[in-house]
């Protein structure tokens, strides 16, 4: 004869979220999560700045496109042919993104046009820092030529606002997108 | 339903890679609305004018003469030359009676050059050599500005150097 042991009493259990769920928390874009206020204000405090950096920046460049020219020649990496196209049309799609950034309009899409120009400006300010030119005009908010900067203080600051791009496009992103995009690129 | 799921994101992926052309096309529209209308626009395509960021008109409106017709110009003293070049260059040796006015300083040293430079007077520009476009660079701040005779020596300091035409050792002009 057999005694059957009384049943264990249930203790409850309790749950730590994993690190994974807990930046999922963060991201206000993403469906079907808790959406935390924190996170979405710094989505709104971020998406505010990057749109002022890039229409600050685009300002001068529109009141100027010839002195602009002059800047983006004076990087020798595109062809003369390709100068004046890339000069016209630079400082509109910074302020297009801006825009979208700052009505709320598109902000994944205009997030990474936002990161892959910042990814732009760092590769032209790398491959000038290779040829040995530490002293560039930069033409990233001022197409003035007197008083060139250092290279090295630019990268770092294009390195911040890569930063911030990046994290608005992985906040405002939807998850599954996301992963596409990336193995999209991965392809690529 | 597995390949629905799986489709899903792809739908999601074209429709915002679309949605980026859209916004980058929305610019480029824009943009070549607004060179159109912007008096200092550039022309899309190198064909009249051979340098990037020189508008048509400015391009048409300065002309670039030869080492042997700036030297006629400086003998006669028929035109004000104007030195483009850094200061430290300037003062290294100079083009004799030429005014020094850098590209690299120009906000900074226009205003006490101003009064020597006539508006309506013929000025020539020269710079390093013949790829030098700091000449064209500075007749476009000084065309812009309303100085309507101004000229650009092709070749520049180097071609003058090498025609073996006098050189000033000595600064002169605005220090």
């Amino acid at each position: 004869m057999t005694r059957e042991l009384p049943p264990s009493p249930t203790v409850p259990r309790i749950r730590t979220l994993s690190l994974r769920e807990k930046l999922a928390r963060l991201r206000p874009g993403r469906p079907g999560r808790q959406r935390h206020a924190a996170g979405r204000a710094l989505t709104v405090l971020l998406r505010v700045v990057i749109a002022g950096v890039f229409l600050a920046a685009a300002a001068d460049k529109i009141v100027h496109p010839d002195r602009f020219a002059d800047v983006v020649s004076d990087y020798q990496i595109l062809p003369a042919w390709l100068v004046n196209l890339f000069a016209v049309c630079l400082p509109w799609v910074e302020v297009v993104v801006g825009l979208a950034l700052l009505v709320g309009l598109w902000v994944p899409e205009a997030a990474l046009l936002a990161l892959g120009m910042t990814l732009m400006f760092m590769l032209a300010l790398a491959i000038n820092l290779a040829r040995g030119n530490t002293n560039l005009h930069c033409g990233c908010f001022s197409t003035s030529q007197e008083g060139p900067g250092s290279a090295w203080d630019l990268l770092w600051r294009d390195a911040i606002l890569m930063v911030a791009c990046a994290g608005l496009l992985w906040a405002t992103c939807p998850a599954g997108l996301l992963r596409a995009l990336v193995s999209a690129v991965k392809r690529s | 339903m597995s390949s629905e799921l799986r489709s899903v994101p792809e739908r999601e992926l074209v429709l915002f890679i679309q949605r980026c052309a859209g916004l980058v096309a929305l610019a480029v529209l824009i943009a070549l609305v607004c060179n159109t209308l912007h008096p200092m626009g550039l022309p899309l395509l190198l064909v009249e004018v051979p340098h990037p960021g020189i508008p048509v008109w400015i391009w048409r409106s300065v002309p670039s003469v030869s080492v042997t017709q700036g030297y006629e110009l400086w003998r006669h003293q028929s035109a004000l030359l104007l030195d483009v070049r850094d200061r430290a260059d300037h003062l290294a040796g100079h083009i004799p009676g030429s005014l020094s006015l850098p590209y690299h300083e120009f906000s900074t040293t226009f205003p006490a050059v101003r009064d020597r430079l006539p508006l309506h007077g013929p000025i020539l520009i020269y710079c390093y050599g013949s790829h030098c476009g700091l000449s064209m660079r500075v007749a476009k701040r000084l065309r812009v500005l309303g100085y309507d005779r101004l000229t650009v020596m092709e070749g520049g300091f180097d071609a003058w150097q090498a025609a073996g035409l006098p050189i000033s050792p000595a600064t002169e002009g605005a220090r």
